[in-house]
């Protein structure tokens, strides 16, 4: 009896040092607070209880205070999606801007990055696509840069650029179908689920809710 | 003044507790004995009601020899008047406060 008490208690002490671990840094003296509590708790198998809540509420706590955003490898991909999403976006309007100029060699490299690597058959493309559409183009793509630069400097509000410019891609990418069927270019035919819906949507709305999450905590902890 | 505290069940259980002797620090351990809380649900209380500036903690040595010291808390000023007015609203407005779980 006596035994397996002792057994009770040190899996309650082992329990209660778990939970003092898997307790976010800045609650520390709450872990410890539990932890230093548990020898005032007279009852083995109620300081094994004592415990098992202990690594409950530390786990809980653990999951409110996970800010996706705040682990280096996390935020590094995000910067690189949102950056990937900015040139993707603004691709068309540099192309456009390029051949307008009659800068033909500057033209040529980036149509070797498109499907075909042939600017050639974009011509009637870029001839149709009217001025306000680019802007919204870059209006989506200046609204990632603000979100790289908001995820850099590990700012909070990069969900806002972030949702603005999903919107606005959207948006884009709806106002541009009848000049693309206008002028009668498959730009990308097939394009894989990756390049069509997850990069320039899925990802960057997950990447906005990661951010949108730290930064509500903020405001719940201010 | 603090923002004013969450009013679920356990939160008023825990100010009612801790309204008997407002100036007096009390423990974890006895406050969910007295609560009827566990561990896992008092200390997240706790630990809002503190950074809702109601609760005032504190580490105090222990009574007994070779015991660590154990987190102390207490109402604040603001702490003791959301807690009022929280416990005067949940009788006036149900009348069904169990006496022997709030006060035990």
């Amino acid at each position: 009896m006596t035994t397996r008490a002792t057994r009770t208690r040190r899996l309650a002490d082992s329990l209660v040092r778990y939970a003092a671990t898997v307790m976010p840094g800045v609650l520390g003296h709450w872990a410890q607070a539990m932890q230093n509590e548990l020898p005032y708790v007279t009852d083995d198998r109620e300081a094994l209880r004592w415990a098992i809540s202990c690594a409950r509420s530390a786990h809980a706590a653990r999951l409110r205070h996970l800010y996706l955003l705040d682990i280096p490898t996390v935020r590094a991909a995000g910067v690189m999606l949102a950056a990937f999403c900015a040139f993707e976006i603004m691709f068309a309007t540099v192309m456009t801007v390029t051949y307008r100029l009659h800068a033909v060699g500057m033209t040529e490299v980036l149509g070797w990055i498109t499907p075909g690597d042939d600017y050639r058959r974009f011509i009637p493309l870029m001839a149709a696509i009217p001025g306000w559409l680019h802007g919204l183009l870059v209006a989506a793509g200046a609204c990632y840069l603000v979100a790289v630069f908001c995820l850099l400097g590990r700012r909070r509000g990069a969900c806002v650029p972030l949702l603005l410019a999903v919107g606005l891609t959207l948006a884009t990418r709806m106002l541009e179908r009848p000049f693309i069927d206008a002028a009668g270019v498959v730009v990308a035919p097939n394009p894989p689920l990756l390049i069509a819906v997850l990069m320039p949507i899925v990802f960057p709305l997950l990447l906005a809710f990661a951010a949108w999450s730290g930064s509500r905590r903020e405001l719940v902890h201010a | 003044m603090g923002r004013p505290p969450n009013r679920s069940v356990q939160t008023r259980l825990v100010l009612a507790a801790l309204l008997e002797q407002p100036t007096e620090w009390r423990h974890g351990y006895d406050l969910s004995k007295q609560t009827d809380l566990s561990s896992g649900t008092l200390y997240p209380i706790l630990i809002r009601l503190a950074e809702q500036r109601l609760l005032e903690e504190g580490w105090a040595p222990s009574e007994t020899a070779g015991r660590p010291h154990r987190h102390s808390y207490r109402l604040t000023a603001s702490g003791v008047i959301a807690a009022r007015e929280l416990v005067r609203e949940e009788r006036a407005s149900t009348r069904r406060l169990r006496p022997s779980r709030a006060t035990r």
